[in-house]
């Protein structure tokens, strides 16, 4: 079975091409092997500000999913249908 | 480096040699130290209540974000210490005629001095002319007596007629009055010394010089190199502070209708990109400029309208979320007429947009309707009834209007975090010595779950040393993101400069050697543990859309500082 789901980029999409993307995904997909595919396609500069080099994410992006900022263990999580992944790159504040 | 005095009661002016206590600091501890020993009943607008301006150690020198200025005096709005920090050219012009700090005593009852210090003297002068000015008028007419040689601090109406919303306008590279020390009521502290502008001349020659100029090229290098390869800083340089935005809407932070929720609708039409494309679609605006000598982040902007005029600049993410988001505002062009009035009248934009949610929360005016909030700013700086009510800030707002709803901390309105979106910053809020200040210590760029309690009193904590640590040496606090994972890299250049050993852990060291002076000012001036929480709303209503309330006990956030008070 396939599910679908939209990823939106915010100040990352000079990296990316594109401010979203819908992707199918198989059934059982883990949000981690999502991000690993992310990185796949948009090339090792999305992968070194996504994982910190022990491999933790977020260590120059934000990533939330379904609403909640993405942390180890959480990459474990299967992803469901209509999930809504959302990455900002990390602001220094204002 | 010197310290200027200027006694106006008695119309004096000396210099002292600076302490050499303070040789390594400046900025925030610097203008503390004038404070400490004031009696604790001291009113702020009393002649007998100094008002300071302070630079850091490296100020003069060639170091990106090195010329950030302190002003210091006891908050008319709080009743507790204040420090209030801003951009623009004062600090470097300071440094170069070589004063590290400028302290004023006293007061001109005439309300219309000017304070003109040159490199061989410092001139007192009246000039009613100038008495009710906006600052942009002021700055015009200071520009065609004295010439453009000159650096200025300067106050609005607001100050003049002792609102406690008042700052105080620095001038920026281009010489308008768009760099502020907004928060904590300055301007009426400036005001209540009759003083309406002090112009700094740019004429001074003073040259730094490191004590060991190799050590010192290399450090700098070294501390620009780690500014310039960070990913986040080309971001905040592209897309200003307003790229904060988007993150904190969905954090569920952003403040909307007056705090009462945490997401606004309208958000992708006030963040960092739309800016972006409005300005660079105009013209006549720029997405990146620099307020200071030096600055290789640039984060600063310039927001023109439809026509291409500039209408003002920078629009920050502190505005945007208390004139926008806040007031259910989606539309860039009205935040920056918003801001614009704020700048003229020399009003703080965060207090004035708290008090405008409060207003609106009483039914004074609609969420939504930017002519009459433009309206309500007019007010203030006419000094009618309303205006005064309005101009006093959130809290007096609040109670004058009955509005139980009212974002402060230690009577200071908060600044455009939710404290139950991003908990850290509201422990910020909650213990800072400033009241609920964004320059004491914000959290949200560290990557940890910000709806949740766990760690975020040790976070707050961290980032308020280390904020108070960067205030003390004149250091813009953007450089953080870069700059904070290497104290070592800060310091490297302090003891090239200074012939110093100190360790790493001197910002930390200095980090708390200024909270815990504040600390000392504010239990003198009647401030107890008991002070340190938020009001009662924020434990108890759920902030939508993720149903969150401020969770930490008053008994964790009152404890914060035990050790900090004990030393003091
Ligand atoms: S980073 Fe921004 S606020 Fe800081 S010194 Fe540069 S322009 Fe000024």
């Amino acid at each position: 079975m396939k599910i679908n789901v939209r990823i939106k980029y915010f100040l990352v999409h000079e990296i990316t091409g594109k401010k979203s993307e819908d992707i199918e995904l198989e059934a059982g997909t883990t949000l981690g092997e999502l991000l690993q595919e992310l990185v796949k396609r948009h090339g090792k500069e999305l992968g070194k500000l996504m994982f910190s080099p022990d491999g933790k994410p977020g260590n120059h992006l934000r990533i939330f999913f379904n609403g909640r900022m993405v942390d180890e263990e959480m990459l474990e999580q299967e992803i469901e249908e209509d999930s809504e992944v959302n990455i900002f790159m990390a602001i220094i504040g204002g | 480096m010197k310290i200027l005095q200027i006694d106006l009661d008695q119309g004096e002016v000396k210099e002292e040699k600076l302490a050499a206590e303070f040789k390594t600091s400046g900025g925030r501890l610097l203008t503390l130290s004038f404070l400490l020993d004031l009696p604790g009943d001291l009113d702020p607008l009393s002649s007998e209540a100094p008002l300071i301006f302070a630079t850091g150690p490296l100020a003069g020198s060639g170091v990106t974000c090195s010329h950030r200025l302190s002003a210091g005096g006891k908050s008319p709005l709080t009743g507790g210490i204040k420090e209030s920090n801003s951009g623009g050219m004062v600090a470097y012009h300071l440094a170069r005629l070589g004063y590290r700090a400028l302290l004023i005593k006293g007061a001109n009852q005439d309300g219309d001095m000017v304070i003109r210090v040159e490199p061989e003297k410092v001139h007192l002068e009246r000039r009613e002319k100038y008495r009710e000015l906006g600052n942009y008028d002021l700055l015009e007419e200071i520009r065609k007596e004295y010439g453009a040689d000159y650096s200025v601090i300067s106050i609005g109406p607001a100050g003049e007629n002792g609102l406690l919303s008042s700052g105080i306008a620095i001038t920026d590279p281009l010489g308008l009055p768009n760099r502020f020390a907004a928060r904590g009521g300055l301007g009426a502290v400036m005001g209540s010394k009759g003083v309406k502008a002090i112009l700094i001349s740019a004429k001074g020659k003073q040259r730094f010089e490191p004590q060991s100029k190799g050590e010192f090229q290399s450090a700098q290098k070294e501390f620009n190199r780690i500014v310039r390869e960070n990913p986040r800083i080309e971001v905040l340089q592209k897309y200003g502070t307003a790229s904060t935005v988007s993150m904190v809407n969905q954090l569920g932070a952003l403040p909307t209708r007056n705090f009462s929720q945490g997401t606004f609708a309208g958000a992708e039409k006030i963040d960092g990109e739309h800016m972006y494309k409005l300005i660079t679609q105009r013209g006549g605006g720029t997405p990146t400029e620099s307020c200071m000598p030096g600055c290789i982040i640039q984060c600063s902007n310039v927001f023109p309208g439809p026509d291409g005029k500039r209408i003002v600049g920078p629009i920050e993410y502190e505005t945007l979320g208390l004139l926008g988001s806040n007031l259910d505002i989606d539309c860039l062009d009205t935040i920056a007429h918003l801001n614009y009035l704020c700048n003229d009248l020399g009003l703080d934009t965060i207090e004035v947009g708290c008090s405008l949610g409060v207003a609106t929360e009483a039914g004074l005016v609609s969420y939504g309707d930017g002519k009459a909030y433009g309206e309500l700013i007019e007010e203030m700086g006419k000094n009618t009834v309303l205006g005064r009510v309005l101009g006093q800030g959130a809290f007096l707002a609040g109670q004058v209007l009955g509005v139980k709803r009212v974002p402060v901390a230690k009577r200071q309105g908060i600044s455009a975090y939710d404290p139950r979106g991003v908990k850290g910053t509201g422990v910020t809020y909650a213990t800072s010595p400033m009241g609920a200040d964004h320059t004491a210590g914000l959290t949200v760029f560290a990557p940890v779950e910000h709806g949740k309690k766990d760690g975020q009193l040790e976070l707050s904590r961290r980032m308020q040393l280390v904020r108070a640590a960067y205030d003390a040496l004149g250091l813009c606090a953007f450089l953080l993101g870069a700059t904070g994972p290497h104290p070592d890299k800060a310091v490297a250049l302090i003891n090239a400069a200074y012939g110093k050993e100190h360790g790493a852990d001197y910002l930390e060291k200095l980090g708390a050697q200024v909270i815990a002076g504040e600390l000392k000012f504010n239990e003198k001036a009647g401030f107890t543990p008991a002070n340190d929480c938020l009001p009662e709303f924020f434990y108890k209503e759920k902030l939508p859309p993720y149903d969150l309330t401020f969770d930490l006990s008053r008994e964790e956030t009152g404890s914060l500082f035990e050790d900090l008070r004990k030393d003091s």
